[in-house]
């Protein structure tokens, strides 16, 4: 009897796992929506009376020292602004490429897209780098730079889901090449079908998520330059 | 008349393979290449030290660069070498798959290492190069060993 039961308790958990695996996504990009529309309240205003003035010091002798001319140093350059609002290739009607990692819908603007790749075989290895450095390839002449940013940008629980690498994903002029399961369509999306990450979001990779196609935008800038400052570890 | 900048300049280098891979050291600081011989283990060595030969009556303390390098241990064979190396007046030997040949790299033709995920542990790579459509790793071999590790060497 238990041994008949058993195949079927297989079957019903594997049917779960068929109708679990859209839920997941869904609940990922849910969780990607969920930040971005998250607005922080900021702290409440407290009013505070001001303290009482200290007491008047004893007079001193004033001494007068010559002032020397300041000169004065430019501020720091400022961060660049975290995106709250459509970049400018995103304040038009674009293009999207739509590839999956761990089975996730990424995708990233055709203007920001270098080119894709075939994952090639002859990925040179780089000793003591992070895991997620796959290597470097010989392309045209340029030593493109193979991560693989599942560690980073995907749930944990997909993580060990992610098929081998099927095509590269090249950005920043070549520099970087994103290793994906696969590359799927383009989309030509409006920028009114893109929820944008809020600045407070905890995923700075995200340019916004599109409900409608269940992808999310990687903001290619932001992970290029973060890529090269090597903060992705 | 304005003289040849310096990043034209070239290097030798002697490149050895591990695990597949092509890599290069500056051959000003190869000393020889040996053959694999009796290396006796020295207890308590950190992990990378293979242990120490005697050569010419005087002892070389052999680093594992797999083991350094962080990739999959491998035994020795008839194509494996100990290269003799000199490090800032230190003499010890790395045991490598095989050593292949001297080559010459333009100092511009050498990139600098990539720095993803900023990992102190890889600074040895001083860069890499392209030669006929394969990349060759450029090894500083005094950034191979942290200054504490050349002391530690020093000490068995």
């Amino acid at each position: 009897m238990n041994q008949d039961a058993r195949p079927e308790r297989s079957e019903k958990q594997q049917r779960l796992l068929v109708v679990d695996e859209p839920k997941a996504l869904t609940a990922y990009l849910d969780d990607l929506l969920q930040e971005i529309a998250d607005v922080e309240p900021l702290p409440p205003v407290v009013e505070v009376s001001p303290p009482p003035p200290p007491p008047a010091p004893a007079p001193v002798k004033a001494t007068v020292t010559p002032i020397k001319p300041v000169v004065a140093t430019p501020p720091p350059p400022a961060p660049p602004p975290r995106q709250d609002v459509p970049p400018a290739w995103g304040q038009v009607p674009f293009q999207c490429l739509l590839f999956r990692l761990g089975g996730l819908a990424l995708a990233v603007p055709l203007v920001k897209l270098t080119g894709i790749m075939t994952m090639p075989r002859d990925i040179t290895p780089m000793p003591g780098h992070s895991p997620m450095f796959l290597g470097l390839v010989n392309h045209h002449g340029r030593k493109v730079k193979v991560v693989d940013i599942g560690a980073h940008v995907l749930p944990p629980d997909r993580q060990a889901q992610k098929p081998p690498p099927a095509n590269l994903i090249l950005i920043d002029e070549g520099r970087w090449g994103l290793a994906c399961d696969r590359v799927e369509e383009t989309l030509m999306l409006t920028p009114d079908l893109v929820r944008w990450r809020s600045p407070s979001g905890r995923r700075p990779w995200l340019s916004g998520t599109v409900i409608k196609h269940l992808c999310a935008i990687i903001d290619v800038d932001f992970l290029a330059r973060t890529l090269e400052q090597g903060d992705w570890g | 008349m304005a003289k040849e900048p310096q990043a034209a300049s070239a290097t030798q280098y002697v490149t050895f393979r591990l695990a597949d891979e092509t890599y290069a050291i500056n051959v000003m600081q190869v000393q020889e290449v040996l053959r694999v011989t009796e290396i006796a283990p020295v207890p308590g060595a950190p992990h990378y030290v293979l242990g120490i030969i005697n050569l010419r009556g005087n002892v070389v303390t052999v680093i594992d660069a797999r083991r350094r390098m962080g990739l999959m241990d491998k035994d020795s064979d008839d194509a494996s070498r100990i290269v003799i190396i000199e490090v800032g007046g230190q003499v010890v030997g790395i045991m490598v798959d095989s050593v292949a040949e001297v080559i010459e790299l333009a100092t511009r033709d050498v990139e600098p290492a990539p720095n993803v995920g900023n990992d102190e542990s890889s600074k040895y790579i001083q860069g890499v190069a392209s030669r006929d459509g394969e990349l060759t790793i450029v090894v500083d071999l005094n950034k191979l060993l942290t200054d504490d590790e050349w002391a530690e060497v020093a000490s068995l």
